[in-house]
């Protein structure tokens, strides 16, 4: 069974410029099924990103993945591109600067800056290294880490945001990678409008783009619902978890 | 699932993706991280780079500030002689195209399809490259051309690449801008421009040209000394420009007639013997033939001609003469004959032959000839000289008259509809946009077999190409040291702000070194832009690192300009020119007589176009910089100007939307209607119409000046004619 931090150790690999034997691995089976499998998980249980599945929620019925995603999205995740269509798309769509760019870097869908840090261009948007893209090279390398050269114009990039709750979930910091996404993803909403415009060659990343909204608000329900645990008392828990929580996912507990 | 599984794979972290405890408890929120912030918590590392400014060509030089990387603040240098410690709106707005969605970040070549994907350098040179083969093999390397917006580094590295590669076909962007000035003035006095000593004069005139829209600051600055020691500013233009708040006069001419003026106001100072008869005497030669050519050049006929009176034209005259030496014609640049009638050329020759009846060259407050200086012999061995192209400029059979280091690039589109050019290059140069009716040129361009484009953002030119290059945006980069002529010429530097943005674009020393090096010719590209810098700059008694530790501008005192010099006019004959054989020999009268403009408005719903910059763009160059189009939307600044006597006759009310119309295009904008212009004419601002879907916050906004303009080029010079466009205008859906 795949693991949450591969899932989205593969979910970043999808954003990303791989080789072509790598997209190959992924994408063949078991792999990709697996990580479908671990992308449901994720969509019917926010704890899928806490840790190893507990037995309980192994006990839980398998929620199809059409009970998150449209028909469509569900046939494009079924069938990945091949790495020809993947760098074509990639260099019709990941590249700046065309009409038909969707460049997935944050600080394209942002606030270039609220004014935290000195900045000429606080209250404009669309532009490369706002502040969450200061914000991702000041985490990474407080973490000892470095930002790639490939991503030393938008550390921000959904790739590398991804690769960073990847190694945050490896490296036990559960609790830390749960927050970074449910914080960093809000943009994806944007995003997902910006890909709508294209059409469908763009169905498979919407289909990606529509895991990773579901998950943060998979999240975020569950950070609410940890809220009001931790406001109610743990005897209250049970009626806590239920009530906020209006997503389908439970339904199939 | 292995440890080492092709699914833990990390951009991050070593092979097994994952980082100690220790490192995870670096972890903070954006929230707190933005805190750390603001409270100051944060060791930032700052640093400063002076550079000079790209947002026009003036290049004013500034200190940038950054912060961890990212630029925070730009201060003008006070050392620098544009700038003089002010940066303009456009230098602010513009700093943000290094940051813009906008930017190009990787190689493009145009598909099947006619779309554009990314590529890598590799495949772009060598494709590139094949392609410029297979061109010199079938056609010579004549069949080549480059088309470029001087830059420091893109004026040397551009010309490099296609002298290596056996062509003379260089290009500046100028026969849209101010060749037939230049070529006019070079006829007259043997000099491609001069500098008005506005700040010491008594009385300038500027025809077309407006310090404050097209702001260099030290320009401003000197208009303002002028104006404090009593000058009399006089504007001479169809529009009553935004330098009137530090002028006296606005003189409302018909556009297109401003060579009558200044024959009129000769005629005025000759026949009177109000000339300084002494300096004609000694300095000119064919003055008796031109005074006697323009004998009917009264008055009286010029206001027939300009629309100014009689009066006006007598008085100015006089006055000029009261105020010589120190008084005359500023040079202009674009403006009204840069490049925009079929009479510009001769305009620029009769300005010079009536400033040298004020016998004000080389005079305090007159029209002076400044000092420059120049790199000199660099290492022959490092930096090998490349053979000078056999063959001439193409053009320049066709317009004599142009100046070769200019060259008549809108002849390009001919040679590519006649099969002559075969490939095209083009260097911060939006071409397809700006120089000439852009439907023309587009299907001139698409007879090509190759055109590449280097830019930093998707150009209108850049859309027509088949390999689009991305360039590195001007904070991004050195340059080579560019030298700035003055009463103490200086040498000034662009150096590199912030480091690239996006990895993937390079700046142009690169890119042409290259491609040269994919195109055969990489003998002649063996060093950096660090190295040449260098060397160019120790040949003043400077260096590389001597020159940023001097602040990015050093001057040359002991070449400081000195009032009263002889002039040595470089013309064939020695003299001013008030006749050029030259000319008569180009198919143009020896002596500068009244010449009209190819087009002329009717009356009724008939109005000519005209552009002109405001002083928050710099043609088409800004107009997608969100925060300067900010200030366009703000003001409305998109809109034509129409007088308001012809609006009345017209029905059209401030504000309508008004449909403009002609032969070559038809499109629908809002109107100001204003006292502010001549009848006659339609000021359609020059920076909008951006048809690049690319630009996002550019296209669509307002109208194309050159949409409406028919591909004409002046005789003899070489010009554009942007300005000889008659359309005609009602209020839309009327």
């Amino acid at each position: 069974m795949m693991e949450s931090d591969e899932m989205l150790a593969v979910l970043s690999a999808c954003f990303a410029p791989v080789e072509r034997d790598e997209w190959v691995q992924l994408t063949t089976r078991p792999v990709w099924s697996d990580f479908l499998d671990a992308v449901r998980r994720a969509l019917q249980d926010g704890d899928a990103l806490g840790g190893p599945a507990s037995p309980i929620s192994r006990a839980r019925r398998r929620c199809p993945l059409q009970e998150f995603l449209s028909a469509g999205e569900v046939k494009a995740l079924f069938a990945p591109p091949t790495y020809d269509e993947k760098r074509a798309f990639a260099a019709r769509h990941f590249t700046g600067g065309l009409p038909d760019s969707a460049v997935p870097v944050e600080s394209l869908y942002a606030t270039w800056s609220n004014g935290a840090l000195p900045s000429p261009f606080s209250r404009c948007a669309g532009m490369y290294q706002g502040d969450s893209a200061r914000y991702m090279k000041d985490l990474v390398e407080r973490m000892g880490m470095d930002v790639p050269l490939q991503f030393a114009a938008c550390p921000d990039h959904l790739a590398l945001e991804l690769d960073l709750a990847a190694v945050l979930v490896r490296s036990g910091a559960h609790d830390a990678a749960r927050r970074f996404l449910a914080e960093r993803l809000a943009w994806l909403t944007a995003y997902r409008m910006r890909l709508l415009k294209l059409g469908a060659d763009a169905g498979f990343y919407i289909g990606l783009v529509d895991v990773l909204v579901g998950i943060r608000t998979q999240l975020a329900s569950d950070a609410d619902a940890a809220g009001g645990r931790a406001r109610r008392g743990a005897g209250d828990a049970a009626r806590a978890v239920a009530a906020p929580n209006t997503n389908r996912s439970h339904a199939c507990i | 699932m292995s440890e080492h599984a092709i699914t833990r794979r990390s951009f991050l972290a070593g092979s097994a993706g994952a980082v100690g405890l220790a490192a995870t408890a670096g972890y903070m929120g954006f929230g707190a991280w933005e805190q750390a912030h603001a409270a100051g918590g944060w060791r930032r590392e700052v640093t400063t780079a002076h550079s000079l400014c790209n947002s026009c060509s003036s290049k004013c030089g500034f200190t940038g500030y950054v912060e961890d990387g990212r630029l925070t603040k730009m201060i003008g240098d006070a050392n620098h002689p544009y700038c003089e410690g002010t940066l303009c709106a456009r230098g602010y707005g513009y700093a943000s195209i290094a940051y813009s969605e906008d930017r190009l970040t990787d190689p493009l070549k145009k598909n099947d399809k006619g779309e554009f994907e990314a590529i890598s350098w590799e495949q772009a040179y060598s494709e590139i490259a094949e392609k410029v083969q297979a061109i010199i093999s079938s056609n010579g390397p004549e069949a080549l051309a480059m088309v470029q917006d001087p830059r420091p580094s893109g004026s040397y590295y551009t010309k490099r690449f296609m002298h290596a590669l056996g062509s003379a076909n260089v290009y500046t962007h100028g026969a849209a801008c101010n060749l037939s000035k230049n070529s006019g003035f070079t006829q007259a006095i043997g000099a491609g421009d001069y500098a008005s000593d506005v700040a010491n004069s008594k009385m300038t005139m500027f025809i077309g040209r407006s310090y404050a829209d097209a702001i260099r600051p030290s320009s401003v600055h000197d208009l303002q000394r002028a104006r404090e020691k009593g000058a009399y500013i006089v504007l001479v233009d169809p529009r009553c420009n935004n330098t009137i708040t530090l002028a006296d006069e606005w003189v409302p001419i018909n556009p297109g007639t401003d060579l009558a003026l200044v024959l009129a106001m000769s005629n005025v100072l000759i026949k009177n013997g109000l000339y300084d008869k002494d300096y004609v005497a000694e300095n000119g030669i064919g003055f008796d033939e031109w005074a006697a050519a323009i004998a009917d050049h009264t008055p009286q006929w010029a206001e027939g001609v300009t629309g100014v009176p009689a009066s006006t034209i007598e008085r100015l005259a006089v006055r000029f003469a009261e105020c010589a030496p120190a008084a005359s014609i500023e040079p202009s640049w674009r403006g009204a004959f840069g490049c925009s009638y079929a009479n510009s050329g001769e305009t620029a020759r009769a300005v010079c032959l009536f400033n040298t009846l004020l016998g004000c060259w080389n005079q305090k407050g007159g029209a002076l000839f400044l000092p420059s200086v120049s790199a000199g012999e660099v290492d022959a061995e490092k930096f090998p000289a490349v053979p000078k192209p056999e063959g001439k400029i193409l053009g320049s059979e066709e317009y004599p008259l142009a100046l070769s280091s200019m060259g008549v690039n809108v002849i390009l589109a001919d040679k590519a509809r006649e099969g002559a050019v075969k490939g095209l290059f083009f260097y911060n140069s939006n071409m397809a946009a700006g120089y000439a009716n852009p439907d023309y040129l587009a299907e001139s361009f698409s007879n090509l077999d190759l055109m590449v484009a280097v830019d930093v953002q998707m150009s209108e030119t850049c859309m027509l190409a088949d390999y689009v290059l991305p360039d590195t945006s001007y904070l991004e980069r050195l340059e080579l040291p560019e030298f700035v002529s003055g009463k103490v010429p200086a040498v000034t530097l662009r150096d590199r702000v912030i480091e690239k943005v996006h990895p993937n674009t390079k700046p142009v020393d690169q890119i042409f070194s290259e491609l040269a090096e994919a195109c055969g010719v990489g003998e002649y590209f063996q060093f950096t832009v660090d190295e040449l810098a260098d060397a160019q700059l120790r040949t003043v008694g400077l260096s590389l690192e001597g020159l940023r530790q001097a602040g990015g501008t050093a001057r040359f005192p002991e070449k400081e300009y000195g009032y009263g010099a002889a002039v040595k006019w470089k013309t064939p004959t020695g003299k001013v020119q008030f006749a050029s054989e030259a000319c008569e020999k180009a198919g143009l009268s020896a002596v500068p007589v009244w010449t009209s403009p190819r087009t002329k408005p009717v009356g009724g719903n008939q109005f000519r176009v005209i552009g002109g910059k405001q002083a928050i763009h710099t043609h088409t160059q800004t107009a997608n910089i969100e925060p300067l189009m900010e200030i366009t939307k703000k003001y409305n600044l998109e809109r034509v100007w129409m007088n308001a006597d012809k609006a009345a006759q017209l029905g059209i009310a401030d504000g309508d939307e008004v449909e403009v119309s002609n032969e070559e295009h038809t499109g629908r904008v809002r109107v100001k209607v204003t006292q502010r212009i001549n009848p006659e004419a339609l000021y359609i601002p020059s920076h909008y119409g951006c048809t690049s879907p690319d630009q996002r916050t550019a296209h669509n906004v307002g109208l194309s000046q050159m949409a409406f303009v028919p591909f004409f080029i002046e005789p003899g010079y070489g010009g554009a004619c942007t300005q000889e466009a008659i359309v005609t205008v009602k209020k839309a859906g009327a």
